[in-house]
């Protein structure tokens, strides 16, 4: 099996559930014999700000030595998006490969009760700039919360080396 | 033992298990982030373990710090956690408690903010270092967080010498599994030993005791080698590390093949440097590279140190930038560079940038009242608002500034004496109040100036976790402010914005230190009548009688408060999954367009 680190971003906005989503993604790293970094940024504001992870999973293996927490530019393997802004924003971590799951219900950037002129676009943009992307209102199915949608949707795709027995077990 | 095994925590629960493990006795605390949640799981960890940790919630950093000490003084084992701005405040009693020295262990946890994530600037506190002689670890892993907080203690003791650890906002927030272990703690008492010679320091006493603490400090240097050497030992170019760094430099040596190239070593004890360990890593070096960030602590104090002993060039800050986070990217360049390696660089995606998102008040907060009755009132003089540090000052282009602890009304007493034609109301939550603030106000009140100051009371310290300030426990503000000479002290509320502005007007008219007691408690801080309301009330917008004048979407700016349409469109709503049902928005509607009703 490779030994080769999977790096990881899950953005979203202040409530989306970035968190417990990343922390999904650890627990299953470990419980499966990998190796996890990674710390989560939620910013100043305590309302619909933009909270983001920076996973990366590497198996474990005797003898290694420790490795960083920080994701190089354009080396995002995957890049999962509670809201397309916040997907956004990541795009730049990542490169043309980099595997996207995003969910497309845009949440205003609130600037634009200060200018009078929302931003729009995001899923627009993003459709254009990935190979490997899946955008989708994940709201639709109100059964389940967005965040474990995406993650499921994730482990479908074979996007992460995981599989939904294995979530099942650990949710 | 009592608990013995592998746990995934944070960096937080790290250093809280450290401080159990190495048998706290005394934990006082300001909170800040990045380290604000280590007092809270001791507390949990005391509740499962001990049960007989003492907590001391001080006022601020200054206070944390001695009672720290005093505790300590007595044999007991204590601890004192602060964010790196706050050592500023502790920095006086810090710049002699090494001159008495320490009995119990005790160790001074700093959370440091490179790239400011979550603070007002990214000082670097490095330098406070040389200055108390105190020494100092620096974790690299979560792991390490446990076990050096663990042997601060140890070395604390053995020394007689606080010790102090710096934590990152990075690795404070960083997700690890970390191997634990608490031992059965067993009943202590304590005591103080009377020493004028060590508490009494002035004249040739305090410069004895000072020479004591530099050959203490040259002692360690001597006899405690904490460092991690890596790699080629024989290769004659050395990279020096210190926190974070590591982590990245050993995952690209690994990644590009370098082993054989290069010596690495970090400094698990930043400060005082090991003589032999170092002396020994530079020896047969042609070339030393520090990677660290920041200002170059290390590469500086290296320099100092080796001056006379070193045949070698020396690279870091030419390099590296003062600023911002050190990363991968940037040690990843140099690396590239410096072996002239072929690597295969990923062409990272170009996007246009993405606005950044301001962040707003919670739904309900009292703040949001607060803001628009100071705004309905001032924007028409452009007037000042005087910004402080906490929730009140984080929703943008509200406050005027936002600099430090106490800054509120500190500056603003600076302006007021100075300006004539532009009014100035000075604002801060009852957590800086109680921090410095009510120092700046007594400052104020003793030099007379005419002043208008609010006190965004909502009885907690919100921003960092909601931990105790003096306002939680009923105290009287009214009678503490007017005991303090306070001209006026004008109570208001910020659910009922009209009443609020009005008083404002008021005020505005006449002279003196004025001073608004704003009571609205915290929204999230989970309070059942909060609760209650949210589930019994049902607010609307009426679209027949909303003619778009926004107050409530922009000037009262509540994020429940949504335009169903896109900007400039504007049909609004209330989205009742996050409203809260204050009522504010009711209260300002020109229309009578919003209305609340009961749940039946």
């Amino acid at each position: 099996m490779s030994n080769k680190i999977i790096n990881i971003i899950v953005a979203g906005t202040g409530g989306q559930g970035t968190v417990t989503l990343s922390n999904f993604i650890r627990k299953l790293a470990l419980d499966n014999g990998y190796e996890c970094e990674g710390a989560t940024f939620k910013g100043g504001a305590q309302r619909m700000g933009t909270a983001y992870s920076e996973l990366r999973i590497r198996l474990k293996k005797e003898n290694q030595t420790v490795f960083s927490s920080q994701i190089p530019k354009g080396e995002v393997h995957v890049l999962l998006g509670l809201e397309p802004w916040e997907t956004l924003r990541f795009a730049s971590l990542c490169n043309k490969n980099t595997k996207v799951i995003s969910h497309t219900v845009e949440e205003k950037l609130y600037i634009e009760r200060i200018n009078g002129q929302a931003k729009t676009g995001a899923v627009q943009q993003l459709e254009a700039l990935f190979d490997q992307i899946i955008l989708q209102d994940f709201s639709i199915n109100v059964e389940e919360k967005i965040n474990t949608q995406v993650l499921k949707r994730a482990l479908i795709q074979n996007y992460l080396p995981f599989n939904l027995e294995q979530l099942k077990q650990i949710m | 033992m009592k608990y013995n095994g592998k746990i995934v925590m944070n960096c937080n629960e790290a250093i809280a298990w450290g401080a159990m493990a190495g048998h706290v006795n005394l934990v006082a605390h300001y909170p800040g982030s990045p380290v604000n949640f280590v007092e809270k799981h001791i507390k949990k960890l005391n509740d499962r373990f001990a049960d007989d940790v003492k907590f001391n919630d001080s006022l601020n950093e200054h206070v944390a710090a001695l009672a720290a000490a005093g505790a300590s003084y007595c044999g007991a084992r204590s601890m004192v956690i602060m964010k790196h701005v706050g050592l500023n405040i502790a920095a006086d009693p810090f710049n002699y408690i090494g001159y008495t020295g320490v009995k119990g262990g005790m160790v001074i946890i700093v959370g440091t903010d490179p790239g400011a994530n979550s603070s007002t600037g990214e000082e670097d506190v490095h330098w406070y270092v040389p200055q108390f002689n105190f020494p100092l670890f620096e974790p690299t892993t979560v792991q390490e967080c446990y076990e050096q907080t663990k042997q601060a203690f140890e070395l604390s003791e053995k020394y007689e010498i606080p010790v102090m650890l710096f934590v990152p906002g990075r690795l404070a927030y960083n997700n690890a599994e970390v191997s634990v272990e608490i031992e059965q703690r067993k009943p202590q008492t304590f005591s103080f030993e009377k020493d004028r010679d060590k508490f009494i320091n002035v004249g040739q006493r305090a410069v004895k005791n000072h020479k004591l603490l530099l050959e203490k400090i040259d002692r360690i240097a001597v006899r405690e080698k904490h460092l991690k050497s890596s790699f080629n030992e024989k290769a004659t170019t050395g990279l020096i590390t210190r926190g974070l760094a590591y982590t990245i430099s050993c995952e690209l040596i690994e990644q590009y093949e370098l082993q054989e190239q290069v010596h690495l070593l970090n400094l698990d004890m930043v400060f005082p440097l090991n003589n032999e360990g170092l002396g020994d890593f530079i020896n047969n070096k042609k070339e030393l590279i520090f990677i660290e960030d920041q200002d170059g602590f290390v590469e500086n104090q290296v320099k100092m140190k080796f001056f006379n002993d070193l045949n070698c060039t020396i690279e870091g800050k030419n390099i590296f930038p003062k600023y911002g986070e050190i990363t991968i990217d940037q040690i990843k360049s140099f690396l590239i560079k410096k072996f002239d390696l072929n690597i295969e660089t990923f062409e990272s995606i170009i996007t246009e940038d993405v606005p950044e998102r301001l962040g707003t008040f919670c739904e309900g907060c009292p703040h949001t009242g607060s803001y628009y009755a100071l705004d309905s009132v001032l924007k028409e003089f452009n007037g000042i608002i005087g910004g402080d540090i906490g929730c009140s000052s984080l929703a943008p282009f509200r406050a005027d500034w936002l600099l430090c602890m106490n800054a509120g009304i500190g500056v603003s007493q600076g302006m007021a004496q100075v300006l004539t034609d532009q009014p100035i109301i000075s604002t801060g939550g009852d957590g800086s109040f109680f921090h410095a603030g009510s120092l700046s106000l007594l400052s104020a009140i003793q030099n007379k100036i005419d002043l208008i100051h609010m006190i965004f009371d909502n009885s907690t310290i919100a921003m960092t976790g909601h931990q105790n300030s003096p306002s939680t426990s009923n105290l009287n503000f009214r009678a503490y402010l007017e005991a303090m000479g306070v001209d006026k002290v004008i109570e208001v509320s910020p659910y009922d914005p009209k009443d609020f502005i009005a008083k404002i007007k008021e005020e505005m008219k006449g002279s003196g230190i004025r001073v608004f007691w704003v009571r609205g408690e915290c929204v999230i801080a989970g309070n059942p009548r909060i609760e209650e309301r949210r589930v019994s009330l049902y607010p609307e917008i009426d679209p027949t009688k909303c003619d778009g004048c926004s107050k409530c979407y922009k000037e009262l700016a509540c994020p429940a408060i949504i335009n169903l349409k896109t900007e400039p469109d504007q049909e609004l709503e209330i989205d009742l999954n996050r409203c809260v049902k204050c009522g504010v928005c009711f209260e300002i509607c020109p229309n009578d367009a919003i209305t609340i009703h009961p749940i039946s």
